[in-house]
């Protein structure tokens, strides 16, 4: 599905992705960790299409397609989707007032009907379960005043919303709550399917507790140095970073 | 007339306009209104059209803006061939109003829809009412300092409308004026309005200065509408200027407000070549509330100079002032506000705000706010802020999906939100929202 072959990307002059090769296929879970400043939103930002990165080297195709020719519109089009870091503030636009442009112009792009007024509602009733969201806090100014539990759910529920195939969640856990967490890895889970794959961007192993990754990459100063299983990430837990450090130090 | 200025054929021209004006309208030449319209025109030439060394028309240049081809001789012409059906494509017709019809400056009964036998409102043209009516009424509230254009729009008078409501009587239906320049003449267009609200009154005007479609010839506009708020009345008054890509324009409203009144003006600027608005409320006693509010997006070449003054004479009034700006391609905006507050204007609350979003790095805002307090005890605030549209709320709807002219779209309609959700009429709001659409991206 995702392929990315010695990927190479920089901000400002300044290097940040040195060499990033990954496969992701259909149905699997990958979890990207590391140390601050390692590269992994930067490696998020870069699949999504932000504009302040420039890609210096390397190539990225999803589903066949050269994903780094597309605009971030069309890549969200084709199905990648990403639940920001940090979901920003827009005054007087509410969810639901862009949300039924978005996932119109999603639907039109993959050649399905758009959804009127009536079917929207029933669609986004539906899927506010998932992450428990009160539609009154979907009808209010995005995430203007939401706490940090409710820009997180709100997240999910439009990746649900836009039922893409490749999700990329970039530090969806950072400066969550316990039940917050649980909310948002439950509604990550709900979506999974044989066909979809996820990428969980994470600092911490606590949130792989409940989204379970079938493989653990560990992303250092711009490269991925250590790839495992899903034990890595206790391993990571346990002992921190430095042996890892040290690892490349000595390689 | 100052002989050091440039163009003064200018002033030549209107000279020639005005003696056809006065052969035409066979004025009794002893009339006080013709005496009026006299003393206005040689007060004009004294004045003249201002240039850009004059401080309060230092961004917009009607000297050159008028030297250029204008027709400035010629008057605008008879209506006559603007029938009933031409008024389809303007809006709000199917509104439950009284209607105004002034066509090329001329109130037009036959396609206006006019109170009748009403003790709570009349609504009369100049002619109706008797030119001794009109020329006492005339120039009564005008409280700005002289201005050359409030001369001129006295001196080249025609015609106009009186708008009053009686004591105590709360209009449930809005009025609405249609002042429609027909585009197919260049020259001189001028009207004026007298909208009078007596004690306890009230009343909502929205008010249209269009061209027809399709007609788009220079023409010179000088629009001034005088209103006067008595004590406890409550006026909104909103102004939708939608002209040609021709049409100069100058719009003054000068409003004059008594004691525990209201008044909300609402200015629309969506179109006009050169668009110079003049809006000055003075607040002769205490408890009186103002609210100004003002959008303008703006396109290609056009140039839009908004002046405001809200002068405080008394104390415990409230004003609120906020304009909003888009500036595209190469246009020009200007905000100039001005609050006073008076030494004995105590306890005074003033809030001036504009705010500008800028699209292209050809286009230009000029925002100066202008505070003279002379009272201690008062509240005053002012802020000005220019940006572009946010890139990173650019890049989260795009990663949505939604395309980039769509996105804009979205954030520039958050942006006008904060103004089109002070606007009462559902129907008027939502014209302004798909005009602002179609007009910027």
């Amino acid at each position: 599905m995702l392929k990315i072959n010695n990927l190479h990307a920089s901000i400002e002059g300044k290097a940040i992705l040195k060499g990033i090769n990954l496969e992701v296929k259909p149905g699997e879970v990958h979890a990207i960790m590391g140390p601050n400043g390692s590269g992994k939103s930067t490696l998020a930002s870069v699949i999504a299409g932000r504009e302040e990165y420039e890609v210096t080297e390397g190539s990225v195709e999803f589903q066949g397609k050269d994903l780094l020719d597309m605009d971030p519109e069309e890549r969200a089009r084709e199905g990648v989707f990403l639940a920001f870091q940090y979901p920003i503030e827009i005054p007087g636009v509410s969810t639901t007032n862009f949300l039924k442009t978005a996932l119109n112009e999603v639907r039109k792009h993959r050649g399905q009907d758009t959804l009127d007024a009536v079917s929207f509602l029933k669609l986004m009733k539906e899927k506010m379960k998932l992450v428990e969201i009160d539609q009154s806090l979907l009808s209010r100014s995005l995430n203007e005043g939401f706490s940090g539990g409710e820009k997180k759910r709100n997240e999910i529920f439009q990746m649900a919303m836009l039922d893409p195939s490749l999700s990329v969640l970039d530090e969806t856990d950072s400066g969550l709550d316990i039940d917050a967490l649980r909310i948002v890895a439950n509604g990550v889970n709900m979506l999974k399917t044989p066909e979809k794959a996820t990428i969980v961007v994470t600092h911490y192993q606590r949130l792989l507790d409940y989204i379970v990754p079938d493989f653990v990459h560990v992303l250092y100063q711009g490269r991925i140095v250590k790839t495992g299983g899903k034990e890595l990430a206790l391993q990571l837990e346990e002992n921190g970073y430095d042996w890892i450090k040290e690892e490349v130090a000595n390689a | 007339m100052n002989k050091e200025l440039q163009n003064p054929e200018i002033e030549q021209d209107f000279k020639i306009a005005f003696d056809t004006l006065e052969k035409s309208i066979d004025a009794n030449e002893s009339s006080e209104l013709h005496l009026k319209r006299k003393a206005a025109f040689d007060a004009f030439l004294k004045l003249a059209i201002p240039h850009a060394k004059n401080e309060e028309y230092k961004y917009t240049n009607f000297r050159k803006a008028l030297a250029k081809d204008f027709s400035l001789q010629k008057l605008s012409s008879k209506s006559d061939k603007f029938e009933k059906s031409d008024l389809d494509q303007f809006p709000c017709q199917t509104f439950d109003a009284y209607k105004v019809v002034l066509v090329n400056g001329v109130l037009r009964t036959d396609l206006s829809s006019l109170p009748e036998n009403d003790n709570a409102i009349t609504i009369k043209g100049v002619k109706a009412s008797g030119e001794q009516v009109f020329s006492t009424l005339l120039d009564e509230n005008i409280i700005s300092e002289p201005d050359a254009f409030v001369a001129l729009n006295t001196a080249f008078l025609q015609d106009g409308v009186i708008v009053e409501v009686a004591k105590n009587q709360q209009i449930g239906k809005p009025v609405v004026i249609y002042r429609i320049n027909t585009g197919d003449f260049e020259g001189l267009l001028t009207t004026r309005s007298l909208v009078k609200l007596e004690e306890s009154a009230s009343l909502d005007v929205i008010e249209f200065t269009v061209n027809t479609k399709g007609n788009d010839r220079k023409t010179f506009q000088n629009h001034l509408t005088e209103v006067r708020v008595a004590a406890n009345a409550q006026l909104s008054y909103y102004k939708v200027q939608d002209e040609g890509e021709a049409s100069h324009l100058v719009d003054n409203t000068e409003v004059v407000q008594y004691r525990d009144s209201v008044a909300s003006i609402y200015t629309f600027t969506l179109g006009g070549k050169l668009v110079r608005n003049n809006l000055n409320i003075s607040l002769e006693e205490e408890h009186i509330q103002t609210n100004m509010y003002g959008l303008y997006p703006v396109k290609d070449k056009q140039h839009v100079d908004n002046h405001t003054t809200v002068d405080h004479k008394k104390a415990h009034c409230e004003s609120n002032e906020l304009y909003k700006g888009i500036m595209a391609d190469k246009a020009t905006a200007i905000f100039n506000g001005k609050i006073y507050v008076r030494p004995q204007a105590q306890k005074t609350n003033a809030f001036q705000s504009n705010n500008n979003i800028v699209l292209s790095d050809h286009a230009t805002i000029n925002t100066k706010p202008q505070l003279e307090i002379w009272a201690d005890d008062v509240k005053c605030s002012h802020g000005a802020t220019t940006s572009s549209v946010d890139p990173e709320q650019m890049f989260y709807l795009q990663a949505r999906g939604v395309g980039k002219s769509s996105a804009q779209r979205i954030l520039l309609r958050a942006f006008a939100a904060e103004i089109f959700e002070k606007v009462k009429f559902e129907e008027l709001r939502e014209y302004l929202g798909k005009k602002m659409d179609t007009l910027i991206g």
